[in-house]
């Protein structure tokens, strides 16, 4: 895949170096020359010096060709508008976009574009750790809102329905194994004494299902 | 006519104070507090602080017949117009492009209706009208 990275900071450096890895085709834009420094040697030559802004930069780049974009800038503004070029006026296929501030996500949205937020992400991650040891998420979707937790159930739940534990819009019981088993539960099914349940969960939500955790252990 | 002037620069505080005083209805957007200052003291201007993505409401721009939007970033400038435009409705939105190289994306896609470039007004002053073109033929021309 050919890949246009836009910044060439920590985070630009480390996604070329996997992606070139992987097996794609790697430029990376920086306004700062002395960033290529920052490059490893195999991606030498891969490297376009110049404003993401500028047309004849982005045509240097090889955005014409480019199968993806991803925009790393330290200026919100700016990547969304870069972001925004590549989809539209380039028709780039794949575009993805870093943003700090969590309050500027809604122009993200106006303009369609995915972005990614690492300070939010730190946040959640962060806060959860903090507060939520207990319930290490298999996995999380999107920037950290919801998780997928599971847990074995604690006895004093044992005859409880999947329906008691579903708290709307928070909390929803999404799979229970039981005897090795997982099955997709109806909310009237009633959890056995060794079942363990998948939890998905919304990150603000946490503490409340930590409440039933410290109970359970 | 009701008038939204975004800028951080000497240059959205005198738009703002001129149009003023051809008697039209004004709001400044200043994103850094500090510089709204000192504007605070002209009379019949509302001044709204803050991120201009932000406070483009609060300052009226569901109502302005036009803005006129001229921070020292090109993006910031883009994006105010796109919202302003598309979010907004505003009738006529003019954006001052500071750098010749981003001049190209001061287009309707991004909500400009009028581009604004200091660079060509002082060449086509210094050299004459028409001489200060600098636009290049939109990306689509090139193939």
């Amino acid at each position: 895949m050919n890949v246009v990275i836009i910044g060439c900071g920590r985070t630009g450096r480390e996604l070329a170096s996997m992606l070139h890895a992987e097996g794609d085709t790697v430029r990376v834009v920086d306004v700062d020359p002395l960033t290529e420094s920052g490059l490893p040697h195999k991606l030498a030559g891969s490297f376009v010096a110049g404003s993401a802004l500028s047309r004849e930069v982005l045509d240097r780049a090889g955005i014409e060709q480019a199968e993806a974009v991803v925009v790393l800038t330290s200026d919100d503004c700016v990547n969304a508008v870069v972001a925004g070029t590549a989809r539209n006026v380039y028709r780039v296929p794949r575009v993805v976009a870093r943003r700090f501030l969590p309050s500027r996500g809604f122009a993200y949205k106006e303009l369609g574009i995915t972005s990614v937020s690492s300070v939010q992400a730190t946040v959640n991650r962060v806060t959860q750790l903090l507060h939520h040891e207990a319930l290490e998420p298999s996995l999380t979707f999107g920037n950290g809102e919801t998780l997928l937790v599971r847990t074995r159930l604690p006895a004093y739940l044992t005859g409880r329905a999947v329906s008691e534990l579903n708290v709307p819009g928070e909390i929803q019981v999404v799979e229970v194994t039981r005897h090795g088993h997982s099955i997709v539960p109806e909310p009237t099914t009633v959890l056995g004494e060794r079942d363990t349940v998948s939890f998905v969960v919304v990150a603000s939500s946490l503490s409340r299902l930590h409440s039933f955790v410290g109970r359970w252990s | 006519m009701r008038a939204v002037v975004v800028g951080d620069s000497p240059l959205s505080i005198e738009v703002a104070s001129a149009l003023h005083r051809s008697h039209h209805d004004v709001a400044l957007v200043q994103p850094e507090v500090e510089k709204a200052e000192p504007l605070l003291s002209i009379p019949g201007v509302s001044v709204t602080k803050g991120d201009p993505l932000l406070v483009l409401e609060a300052a009226g721009a569901l109502k302005a017949d036009v803005l006129f939007c001229c921070t020292r970033s090109d993006a910031d400038n883009l994006l105010v117009s796109y919202l302003a435009k598309k979010r907004f409705g505003v009738a006529r939105v003019v954006a001052l492009a500071n750098l010749v190289e981003d001049k190209w994306l001061f287009t309707e896609a991004w909500g400009v209706d009028r581009a604004v470039s200091a660079v060509d007004l002082l060449v086509d002053t210094i050299v004459g009208a028409g001489s200060g073109d600098v636009d290049a033929p939109p990306p689509g021309a090139t193939t």
